[in-house]
């Protein structure tokens, strides 16, 4: 067996220990170092185990992200979600599919701020879903909307997957970061241009609420917004703060975390519980994911020895391949893997072996980081098994069977296709931003 | 558990501290860069670990398994985390190993204020694992006896 196979086999093994129940980062792990033994001898192997958790995590860049996931459980455990739906609520109530229009845009700006979008979904799906019902609304429509619209907080920064990315591309994390700006708001709009036409030519999917309620609930718009201008300025101020270079991720994730903190205390919502309970929430997010991805630099480190990521590229560049066929075999890829593999897991499997290709071609990596971080959340949402459905699905138990929410999400799918199309086909939507900065 | 929150807590506070440091008063902290990478980031990444492994906090992929019978999932279950198991064993030992070596040579890493030392820290990563090990030994016991029980009650 040459050591080219070697690689090939051995991703071969992960996937089936995988589907075997073995936790993701051993298999990951496990698979490297009976590789680099096998390649090289045991005490190779032996040495990369030492050292790789200890330089992995000592590591300044990825200090983003157990600062960006507290940020996100302050938000959550602070009740923050709760008012968010409110404001939009009394905002767009008056529009065609209001509800679904106001759960859309409150579901992008908590996401935003918590970075994990089947966090989001959850959270979202107990508060929002519930009301639309109420009001007469399509229960794909109202199920859908929360599961789908979750996919725009992986885009807008704070983002855990585009760190991530980040580290293992070797590209600037705060380019990668301002990058998911337009494309977040981009598919932000589209949701809601569809919301809008489709309860526009059937307004059965979602009945308009009454003039009168609107008009009665109109004063309170104001006092919605006071709850939460906070945090949209805590966002949008992150964002800044990153784009004008004034603070590097990790400090925009720890300023971010000690505001909300603030935040919530000086609206009262902090209390010794939510405290603990945002703390541990976080710093176990932290733990997990770098126990998976601990397993994914050694497996890294297994495929650079087996020679694969080096033939890869050169196979793909010698082909001189149109740079589309590639990008659309990468989103089969994710597609296929999304169905039951988480987009953490997913990332960090596949990028040693895609992001060779990718150089092979000379892409940009910033943009295949978006379509990356794009796919991996449509991954999370197509049949037979999205696993965000299945999230949803435990929120509404058993009022609304699966088919409906996959029926709902459908339409959703369909704007993807839209948005992935436009971020392929220009791809100054991504760079533009990164690229004035200096 | 609560010395990796107190390390992400101190952690925030310190980051946060040193930006006001730096863009209000033009005065940063020396050496946060490294203090933050070398303890608080391995503090929070390996300390956790035992809670998640207690908690069942691991990334699986169930989708696969879903339809086995229960006494075969008890069984595949119990390999799982056997492999994983020594897997932990594996890290537990070679990190400890490591943590010896950097210890004897004092590791210290250069900052722009003079030296730090980063020792201490490399045993916080045996510590975390080996806790982590042990929670998954007292699962793969507890299956153990689950599973002679059930094979008891099929007897009879």
């Amino acid at each position: 067996m040459t050591s080219l196979e070697l690689g090939f086999y051995s991703l071969g093994a992960i996937l089936l220990l995988i589907a075997g129940r073995l936790p993701i980062g051993v298999a990951l792990g496990g698979i490297a170092f009976l590789g680099i033994a096998w390649l090289r001898n045991v005490n190779v192997a032996f040495g990369v185990i030492k050292d790789t958790p200890f330089e992995f995590a000592a590591n300044y860049s990825l200090s983003a992200i157990p600062m960006f996931l507290l940020m996100g459980s302050v938000a959550h455990h602070s009740g923050i979600s709760q008012a968010l739906f409110r404001a939009a609520r009394l905002w767009f109530s008056g529009l065609p599919g209001g509800l679904a229009v106001a759960t859309n845009l409150a579901c992008a700006a908590f996401a935003a701020a918590s970075g994990s979008s089947v966090a989001t979904a959850a959270a979202m799906g107990r508060i929002a879903i519930p009301e639309m019902l109420e009001h007469g609304y399509e229960k794909g429509l109202a199920t859908g909307v929360v599961a789908s619209a979750g996919t725009l907080g992986s885009l807008i920064p704070p983002s855990i997957l585009f760190v991530l990315y980040g580290i293992f591309a070797e590209v600037s994390i705060v380019k990668l970061l301002i990058a998911g700006v337009f494309p977040g708001l981009l598919t932000a709009a589209v949701y809601t241009a569809m919301i809008i036409t489709r309860c526009k030519l059937n307004p059965k999917l979602a009945p308009p609420i009454d003039r009168a309620e609107i008009e009665k609930l109109k004063p309170e718009r104001m006092r919605a917004l006071v709850q939460v201008w906070p945090l949209v300025a805590l966002i949008v101020g992150i964002i800044g703060g990153l784009y004008a270079g004034i603070v590097t991720p990790t400090e925009a994730g720890a300023a971010g975390a000690v505001l909300s903190f603030l935040i919530a205390f000086i609206q009262g919502r902090l209390n010794y519980a939510v405290f603990r309970d945002s703390l541990i929430e976080a710093i176990n997010a932290t733990a997990r994911i770098f126990f998976v991805a601990v397993g994914a630099v050694m497996y890294t480190k297994f495929l650079a020895l087996t020679g694969m990521p080096f033939f890869l590229g050169n196979l793909i560049g010698s082909w001189a391949l149109d740079p589309l066929l590639l990008v659309l075999a990468a989103s089969i890829i994710y597609v296929i893997l999304g169905m039951f593999l988480d987009p953490l897991g997913l990332l960090l499997l596949t990028l040693p072996i895609l992001l060779p290709m990718f150089e092979g071609l000379n892409l940009d990596l910033v943009w295949f980081g978006v379509l990356v971080v794009k796919f991996l959340e449509i991954g999370l949402l197509t049949p037979p098994v999205g696993f965000k459905v299945y999230v949803i699905k435990s929120v509404v138990g058993d009022k609304i069977p699966l088919e409906t929410i996959f029926r709902g999400v459908g339409w959703f799918l369909a704007c993807e296709v839209i948005v992935v199309a436009l971020l392929v086909a220009f791809p100054q939507i991504s760079l533009y931003l990164p690229s004035t900065m200096n | 558990m609560w010395l990796a929150c107190f390390g992400g807590v101190l952690m925030m506070v310190h980051i946060t501290i040193d930006v006001i440091g730096r863009v209000v008063f033009n005065n940063p902290f020396d050496a946060t860069i490294e203090v933050v990478s070398a303890y608080y980031m391995v503090a929070v990444s390996f300390l956790p670990l035992a809670y998640i492994s207690r908690h069942e906090g691991q990334i699986i992929v169930e989708l696969f398994t879903r339809k086995l019978r229960k006494r075969s999932m008890l069984r595949l279950d119990l390999l799982v985390n056997v492999v994983t198991l020594a897997y932990l064993l594996l890290f537990a030992w070679q990190t400890t190993l490591g943590a010896i070596e950097r210890s004897m040579s004092n590791e210290m890493w250069e900052t722009a204020a003079g030296f730090l030392e980063v020792w201490p820290s490399r045993w916080l990563l045996p510590a975390g694992l080996a806790v982590m090990a042990l929670f998954v030994l007292f699962r793969i016991l507890e299956d153990f006896r689950g599973a002679i029980q059930s094979s008891d009650s099929d007897m009879a």
